[in-house]
């Protein structure tokens, strides 16, 4: 098969799986100019939107995902700040199931703050010191101050420091601000188990449906990612086990 | 054990005091200290050579001059008089650990399993005086069960030395006059007229028939004196080694004042903790105001430091906050800084390349969080192991060492609701998990589901409520993923289990 109908046939899958997810216009393919996400979330400072209210655990799961690989690299603590008063809304921390996403319960520091603004000044104070591998900010979805001012400051906080910044924003607000990154994911059907017993389905590994919102790129924007605790955080297999166009091309000339 | 509770008085204490600061071989004169009253200079202290010549406390010192036209006379110093006791109070310390000021001239001693010692109870009261009669100072001692029994023997003994037998107080107590139970001249007075001279005259009488005339403090005294407990000595706080301070000419009240005055008086501390290569993890620093108050502004960090600007950091942000209290501008004229919990730094290792490994980031970062947002906001999660899942976790301090879980957790949501939420669920068997459910006014429908995971009630909690629960991980068809469980075994444990949903995954 030539390489443009292999192409071809990708491209149809995977069109008609994210037209299920009636996201619209999506481009899927690897290019060699597309932005290399995992490159993008270990630095700056990136702000992470849901779809709807539901998807509050999903983004957090993206954020400490995204977390947990700069950890592993540099072996230092990830601080999670929260509002104070969300628990029972949205649910609180379990440390017990930060082991699929690969962090480990006791290199999480956590800090509840009673304001939105000492939300804000926590990360600034984070992010002036090397002692965190990443800081991610829950304001449970009730942000009120943030603006583009709070959002430079702490971009510049970020462009000075290693540390990666991730801000859990309301999934309506879309005003422009000066972060790095806006990464807006949705939660997808989780992968197929491979222990199925015939007539019942299992959950399998989480997905999510990344897209990248900013900085705006004629390049591929979206991106799909499962977590699973053996393989870590990737691209979902059908992209993932494709072999690059680099690769294809030296094929081709042997 | 019984507490034994050592009196020392000390009633020439002004006088020994000030002769004491004189050539120790010059020859004591009559000395008299006074202190200007309503009508005139009175005298407040004597020596023992001025009260042999019949001069009292209390009388004008016009008068006692008449009496004895030799007689020295100077103006007493309460303050410092007051500030020496505490240093004899201290130096007591190689006594008994347990010493506390009894102003204006004694000291309380607690020597609970201390007498044995020193070869017993009274060779030690003798061990005591030796030392006293060494620096000139006359002291009366004695030792009982009590902190009231030891005082009222110790002033109204018959013997400079009172050795009161444990549990005998009150019998050896009956003779002494009421004044030594440390009430006012007015009440004792009120007592005479009653015809109640003797300490023993009082043990029988209700104390409902003390209270409306004399108040409390009356039969808060007696007890005090009868049984042990009753009463509290507060211990001498150790001095902090390392501290500075400064008075101003004139009081400040600006918070940058203040600031800039901390920085300073943080500069002298740090300087000191460096020339001894020690480090603190408390600070504390006092601002004297000028009508009498103190404000005290204290920090803890999380490790034993001495850097100046981590220091200065977390006060500024301590002070920023300390703003926002003042009700009206403080008059501040004199500032105080004390070290406490002070050890010696370790030496920081460098690896192989020779970089330092200084890891000192976290807890500055901690203090400089914990100094705005409280001392608990900083937390770090400690599993336990319990299996019930809302008791499995609890948030600890971030400087205490974590155990790793040693046991393995199956599938845990990432998010968990500190209360289970009921929900309406449906279910095609009655141990299957459910079809479709309602939670928050919304319906999902479930297309995967795993489970169920049973977790029973903790059988060695015998008063625990906690029925058997089983938790299914499901997903509807949006891929939103939750955890669920059914409470309760049908029959066995309830006539009608209830769906909750516990936790949602990522």
């Amino acid at each position: 098969m030539t390489g443009a109908a292999e192409k071809a046939r990708d491209l149809k899958a995977l069109r008609k799986q994210i037209n299920a997810l009636d996201l619209g216009r999506v481009c899927v393919e690897e290019q060699q100019t597309s932005p290399d996400p995992e490159h993008m979330l270990k630095h700056g400072f990136h702000e992470c939107v849901g779809q709807d209210e539901q998807d509050f655990s999903t983004v957090l799961g993206f954020a400490l995902a995204a977390a947990g690989r700069v950890q592993k690299d540099c072996s230092k603590p990830v601080l999670v700040c929260s509002l104070a008063g969300n628990a029972q809304e949205y649910g609180a921390l379990y440390p017990c199931g930060l082991s699929a996403f690969g962090i480990d319960f006791a290199d999480i520091l956590s800090v509840e703050v009673n304001k939105e603004q000492d939300l804000y000044w926590v990360a600034e104070e984070c992010l002036s010191s090397d002692a965190l591998s990443a800081v991610i900010l829950t304001g449970g979805y009730k942000e009120k101050s943030y603006d583009f001012t709070i959002s430079r400051r702490l971009k510049l906080r970020s462009e000075e420091s290693t540390v990666p910044l991730y801000l859990i924003r309301n999934w309506k607000q879309s005003d422009a601000t000066a972060a790095n990154g806006r990464w807006r994911i949705k939660r997808m059907a989780s992968s197929e188990n491979a222990l199925v017993t015939p007539g019942r389905a299992f959950p399998g590994s989480p997905r999510f449906l990344v897209q990248l919102e900013k900085p705006v790129s004629s390049s591929n924007q979206v991106w799909i990612y499962e977590y699973d605790a053996t393989c870590g955080f990737r691209l979902a297999a059908p992209l993932a086990n494709r072999p690059s166009r680099k690769t294809k091309t030296i094929r081709r000339a042997a | 054990m019984t507490q034994r509770v050592v009196s020392v008085w000390l009633p020439h204490w002004q006088t020994d005091r000030l002769e004491r600061q004189k050539q120790s071989g010059a020859p004591r004169e009559p000395l008299v200290l006074y202190l200007p009253e309503k009508g005139g200079d009175r005298v407040v202290a004597l020596n023992r050579k001025a009260e042999k010549q019949g001069l009292k406390k209390g009388k004008l010192l016009t008068d006692s001059k008449a009496v004895l036209p030799a007689l020295q006379a100077l103006p007493a110093d309460p303050l410092n008089a007051a500030l020496d006791l505490e240093k004899l109070a201290r130096w007591c310390v190689r006594f008994a650990p347990w010493i506390s000021v009894d102003e204006p001239d004694g000291l309380w001693m607690d020597v609970t399993g201390v007498p044995h010692l020193f070869g017993g109870e009274a060779a030690f009261l003798k061990h005591l005086k030796q030392h006293f009669n060494r620096l000139n100072l006359n002291a009366r001692i004695a030792i009982a069960d009590t902190p009231g029994a030891a005082w009222a023997f110790a002033r109204f003994g018959r013997d400079v030395l009172s050795c009161i037998p444990s549990g005998q107080q009150k019998q050896l107590g009956y003779h002494l006059p009421v004044q030594t139970l440390r009430i006012t001249g007015q009440q004792a007075g009120q007592l005479y007229r009653l015809g109640l001279r003797k300490l023993g005259r009082l043990y029988d009488i209700s104390t409902h028939n003390f209270r409306p005339r004399f108040g409390k403090l009356l039969i808060q005294r007696l007890e005090q004196f009868l049984y042990p407990s009753r009463e509290t000595l507060s211990p001498l706080i150790p001095e902090p080694d390392y501290c500075s301070s400064f008075g101003l000419p004139e009081p400040v009240g600006r918070i940058e004042d203040i600031k800039a005055s901390a920085d300073l008086l943080i500069k002298r501390v740090s300087k000191q903790l460096v020339e001894d290569g020690k480090g603190a993890s408390i600070f504390t620093l006092i601002l004297h105001g000028v009508n009498g108050t103190c404000d005290t502004v204290a920090i803890r960090t999380s490790e034993i430091t001495k850097s100046e600007d981590h220091i200065c950091h977390l006060f500024k942000e301590r002070l920023n906050s300390l703003e926002n209290s003042f009700s009206k501008t403080p008059e501040i004229d004199a500032f105080s800084l004390y070290a406490d919990e002070v050890s010696a730094l370790k030496t920081k290792q460098s690896d192989l390349a020779g970089k330092n490994m200084d890891n000192s980031g976290l807890p500055h970062l901690i203090d400089r969080l914990g100094a705005r947002l409280g001392s608990k906001a900083v937390r770090k999660y400690s599993i336990e192991e319990r299996h019930i899942p809302e008791k499995a976790v609890r948030t600890v301090s971030p400087n205490e060492v974590v155990k790793p879980a040693n046991f393995p957790h199956s599938k845990r949501p990432i998010l968990l609701f500190p209360r289970p939420e009921m929900i309406r669920a449906i279910s095609e068997v009655p141990d299957y998990p459910p079809r479709r459910f309602e939670w928050r006014h919304r319906t999902y429908h479930v297309t995967k589901a795993e489970g169920p995971e049973r977790i029973s009630p903790e059988w060695w909690q015998s008063s625990s409520k906690f029925l058997t629960r089983d938790y299914y991980t499901v997903e509807d068809e949006t891929g939103a993923r939750f955890w669920l469980f059914r409470e309760g075994l049908f029959l066995r444990e309830t006539q009608s289990p209830q769906w909750f949903i516990h936790g949602v995954f990522s």
